[in-house]
């Protein structure tokens, strides 16, 4: 428990957060390794299935991150996946994945700091929470 | 607005059915979608009748509930065409109706639906083994019980899961609602509640009668009993299904023959994904996976499997306890979907079937909404 190092996977948008994370690099501003970046053309495609698979084969937190409302290149995908979000919030904390497992977050494409620092935050609650599935042999 | 009507014959079930025969005597609606007793079988199958002698083995009273017949009023509705049909269904299906012509799966306008307050449903096992050889008898004497001990009688043991947690067993869309009548065995209460009913019923010169008078109270008292029910069945789900872990001992007799995907109501898919080649994985990964985690059951996405389905249809479901009916190794689905549904409603602020004109949650979205779902 004390080495527990979460296990993040990030779902980003094309034109803001992974921008946003590309602009961290190259500024030489660091955060944990503990994420894992996907990059998507906008979070209003982040199916849930996507975030289910990412829980179920040991995931110990999922973060889906892109525009700020407005901003969205798309129009709206990123209202759309708000919706699909608060969505999860109802129904995954039924199987003790909180919140705090599940963000939805809006990082702009000049926001490279506060990318850094989000994934500073999310890193800290998740390995205060520890991880979400132990028993390896659990039915998926 | 609502005119009530009498009809008395020697049973309940008669009266019943000579309501059917006159509305189709009227030309009003060119055919019947009704629960039908089968020849030869006494199985109640939903059953599309056109000419007006045949509703003599209609049987819509009979806690026989083999299917939710919205799928059925959706291959009827899906095209729009002249022929008018009326569909006698149960609240949970009219709900299911609501929902699917929501989702642009079924159509309102050329269909009359006619209900009844529901007297709860028995899973196909219960039925099958002891209830269905009694025939029509049994329909008209378990409806005699039900209603003399307002939903507290003997049979209670038996009904579904479903339909002892049920959220509403009256009738809320409906354009005719036809119900047996408390103080006599032998006739039914027809009352008009849509514009539309009261045209057909003008036809059918039915006899007028006064509205029930303890109906109110006897209402009241059903939903507070269900409304225990549920409280009490919620908790003990949640208790039972309180991690992923237990989940997956929850769903641990899951042989995903998806059973209970085709008889959910509002899964409407053509095209289910869980049967597309996305799940057509490739054999070196599930080694791969096994090799990963030490042991990897098979058959696998299981828990997968069920937890998208708590996402897709978690906002529409209405509780009518097919999943559970279908189920070959018994998993008491319908308890724990309708607890996901209930807080997945409740946090839209949505009741699925409850009006057309509401919108499906995620067919729809403001800019300023939901402003707690995001941020850290």
């Amino acid at each position: 428990m004390e080495n527990f190092e979460p296990r993040i996977i990030a779902f980003v948008c094309n034109w803001c957060t992974y921008t946003a994370a590309d602009l961290a690099g190259t500024s030489r501003k660091k955060y944990p390794a503990n994420v894992r970046l996907i990059r998507v053309m906008c979070t209003g495609m982040v199916d849930p299935k996507y975030i289910l698979k990412a829980f179920l084969e040991g995931a110990d937190a999922v973060l889906v991150s892109g525009c700020h409302p407005g901003d969205c290149h798309y129009i709206n995908g990123n209202f759309k996946a708000r919706r699909r979000m608060k969505l999860l919030h109802e129904i995954l904390p039924n199987f003790s994945i909180p919140k705090e497992r599940l963000r939805l977050t809006w990082i702009g494409a000049s926001d490279g700091i506060m990318f850094a620092d989000t994934i500073d935050t999310m890193v800290d609650q998740v390995r205060k929470l520890g991880p979400l599935n132990e028993d390896k042999r659990m039915v998926i | 607005m609502n005119s009530y009507h009498a009809i008395g014959r020697n049973s309940y079930l008669d009266a019943a059915r000579s309501f059917f025969k006159s509305l189709l005597e009227t030309g009003e609606v060119q055919s019947l979608l009704v629960p039908l007793r089968q020849d030869r079988t006494n199985d109640i199958m939903p059953t599309l009748v056109s000419d007006p002698e045949d509703t003599d083995k209609a049987d819509p009273f009979s806690p026989s509930f083999p299917l939710n017949s919205a799928k059925l009023v959706s291959r009827l509705t899906r095209k729009k065409n002249r022929k008018r049909v009326a569909v006698f269904l149960r609240p949970c299906e009219i709900r299911a109706v609501v929902e699917l012509v929501k989702l642009k799966q079924a159509d309102m306008e050329n269909l009359v639906i006619i209900s009844s307050d529901c007297f709860s449903a028995f899973p196909n096992s219960v039925f099958n083994t002891g209830f269905r050889e009694k025939g029509e008898e049994f329909t008209n004497e378990y409806i005699s019980a039900r209603m003399s001990a307002s939903f507290t009688d003997d049979y209670n043991g038996s009904i579904s899961e479903a339909c002892r947690i049920c959220t509403d067993p009256f009738p809320g869309i409906a354009d005719i609602v036809i119900n047996p009548d408390h103080s006599d065995a032998k006739q039914v209460t027809v009352e008009s509640k849509s514009d539309a009913g009261g045209h057909i019923l003008a036809q059918m010169g039915l006899d007028e009668a006064e509205p029930p008078k303890d109906g109110k109270e006897k209402r009241k008292k059903v939903m507070e009993e269900l409304g225990r029910n549920r409280e009490e069945t919620f908790q003990s789900i949640q208790e039972q299904t309180a991690d992923l872990e237990k989940l997956g001992v929850f769903f641990s007799s899951c042989v995903n023959c998806y059973n209970c995907r085709v008889a959910c109501p509002v899964c409407y898919c053509r095209e289910c994904v869980f049967n597309t080649d996305v799940f057509d994985h490739e054999p070196l990964q599930y080694i791969n996976r096994s090799q990963t985690r030490g042991s990897l059951r098979m058959p696998s996405d299981t828990m997968f499997f069920h937890l998208t389905r708590m996402i897709h249809i978690g906002l529409s479901c209405v509780g009518c306890g097919q999943c559970a009916n279908a189920c070959p190794n018994d998993i008491p689905l319908s308890g724990l979907f309708m607890s996901v549904a209930d807080k997945a409603q409740k946090g839209f602020d949505y009741t699925s079937g409850g009006s057309i004109e509401e919108n499906h949650p995620l067919s729809c979205f403001f800019e300023d909404e939901l402003n707690d779902v995001t941020g850290i």
